[in-house]
């Protein structure tokens, strides 16, 4: 169904989801508006002017968008005199609706009949001239201004009932004026309960009065007050008792109504509250319920998470390590191959970049055996080669031998402080002789046992001597 | 029966001038009914 206000789709029967509105109670204050304007509308028929005029007032109250209670609202103002607030509430009501509106008939209208408004906006101020002057006490000044004002606008209610007042304050007839009214509208509150109070003096008045017989042609205008023999009033005097009854009649109709709607609509109304509440708790404590079992729900999940990483990584770990090992077993295992086939270099260099802590256990004396054998090879071949280059003058490929002939050299091999003695021989050739001077050194700590150790303390003279001269040849210049 | 001219004065209200119908305009805050409720639940 769609919500009668925002008029969009809707699923909700109770509350719009669009605009929140309470569909059932929104509906029955539409149906009140609605029979308050329809009585409003007979009334005003009737020339039950004010009468219509609390109706619709209770109708807009109801639904303030109902454009035809605002319009005719609008018309009964302009009717009694009330210009200004005519044209509020056609202006309200254009707002609320421009198209097809019959508002915008009436205040082009009033516009077009500016001079018409200007006198009857005169009257009002007159009028509230003589509101002023009256609450300070000065009656004489405000008569004066009512005066005017209802000669401006002969049918001022407000004036003529005001007046009425004021007459009847200073005990004068107030007669003609509630006679005004009354015809203007049939059942004005206000001058009927002005007519009840004057009714003995009139009754008075009448019995004083001599009633004259009406001429044979005279016609008599029902709506020009000021014409109308006592006779007409006498009858007028009789109408007004039965429509008093009507009167009653519409006060208890009006009791009823209030009545109805204080024991239809409040209680639903607080009952919908209180529900609209107690769901709302409901509504809160579920959600806070949801919430928590969504979080610990995640944490689970997280928990499980973070342990299946865990194994994940262990998993992994493991696999690494495995690779490693079987790497490390292909490396062996070409070493190996290598050694049998007499290429003892190409061995030691693989062994030398083996992991042994990461081989298995049964294999690690195979490799350590390997390893001494190879490497004890390796360092005699790379030796020989760099004696050989030494020898050629080759002193570059020399060092790379001698290098390669340390690497695999172990503490303690007879060969490795000739090994050192050779690489301080091409130091000092190079002009390295703080270099030099280092080899020389070692061999003397570390090797003593060395072939080379007398050549290794003349080669030490000489570079300390060589390296004297060329410091002293440097600070001479 | 008594007429309370006091009572009956009150009554008696200053009418909208024609100049003071825009003013009029911008201050009203039309509400009816269901506006009212509506406020009554968002109080709640």
């Amino acid at each position: 169904m769609n919500c009668p206000n925002c008029r969009e789709r809707n699923e909700e029967i109770k509350v719009c989801k669009n605009c929140g509105i309470n569909i059932p109670i929104f509906l029955r204050s539409l149906k009140i508006s609605a029979r308050f304007y329809n009585r409003a509308l007979i009334k005003s028929r009737s020339f039950e002017f004010y009468e219509a005029i609390t109706l619709l007032e209770n109708s807009i109250k109801f639904d303030k968008k109902n454009i035809n209670a605002r319009n005719l609202l609008g018309l009964l103002y302009f009717e009694v005199g009330l210009v200004g607030d005519a044209l509020k509430q056609w202006i309200l009501s254009q707002k609320m609706n421009k198209k097809d509106n019959l508002a915008t008939f009436y205040l082009e209208k009033a516009q077009s009949e500016a001079s018409y408004l200007q006198v009857q906006d005169n009257a009002i101020k007159v009028y509230n001239k003589a509101i002023f002057h009256i609450q300070d006490g000065d009656l004489i000044a405000g008569i004066e201004y009512l005066h005017e004002a209802i000669n401006l606008n002969p049918k001022f209610i407000e004036a003529l009932n005001l007046l009425s007042l004021i007459y009847i304050q200073k005990k004068e007839n107030a007669s003609e004026y509630i006679g005004k009214v009354l015809s203007l509208d049939k059942t004005n509150k206000t001058a009927l309960l002005y007519e009840k109070y004057m009714r003995p003096h009139i009754r008075k008045e009448l019995n004083n009065r001599q009633v004259p017989k009406p001429k044979p042609h005279q016609t008599i205008e029902k709506n020009n007050v000021s014409k109308l023999p006592a006779q007409q009033f006498s009858k007028q005097t009789s109408r007004r008792i039965i429509s008093f009854t009507h009167i009653i009649s519409f006060l208890i109709g009006g009791a009823a109504v209030s009545a109805m709607f204080y024991l239809m609509i409040i209680p639903g109304l607080l009952e919908d509250r209180d529900l609209t509440l107690e769901s709302l708790n409901l509504r809160y404590i579920q959600m806070q319920q949801a919430a928590n079992d969504d979080i610990i729900a995640k944490s689970q999940t997280i928990e499980e998470l973070t342990i299946l990483t865990e194994n994940l990584q262990q998993s992994l770990d493991v696999q690494r390590a495995h690779i490693e090992i079987q790497e490390n077993l292909t490396t062996l295992q070409n070493a190996v191959d290598y050694n049998a086939a007499g290429n003892h270099n190409a061995a030691a260099e693989l062994l030398f970049s083996l992991d042994f802590d990461r081989l298995p256990s049964h294999m690690l004396q195979t490799a350590e055996n390997l390893r001494s054998t190879t490497f004890a090879f390796a360092t005699m071949s790379f030796y020989n080669s760099g004696l050989n280059y030494f020898e050629s003058s080759r002193y570059n490929e020399a060092r790379n031998a001698f290098e390669q002939s340390l690497q695999f050299s172990v503490d303690g091999q007879v060969h490795r402080g000739n090994i050192i003695y050779f690489l301080g021989r091409i130091f000092e050739i190079f002009g390295q002789y703080e270099q030099a001077i280092q080899s020389f050194e070692l061999v003397l700590r570390e090797h003593p046992n060395s072939s080379m150790i007398n050549e290794t303390h003349i080669a030490l003279q000489r570079v300390t001597s060589e390296m004297a001269n060329s410091l002293l040849d440097s600070l001479v210049g | 029966m008594a007429l309370d001219f006091k009572l009956e004065l009150k009554k008696y209200q200053p009418i909208l001038e024609l100049e003071d119908v825009e003013s009029s305009l911008k201050n009203d805050d039309i509400q009816d009914i269901i506006d009212l409720l509506e406020q009554l639940t968002k109080k709640d």
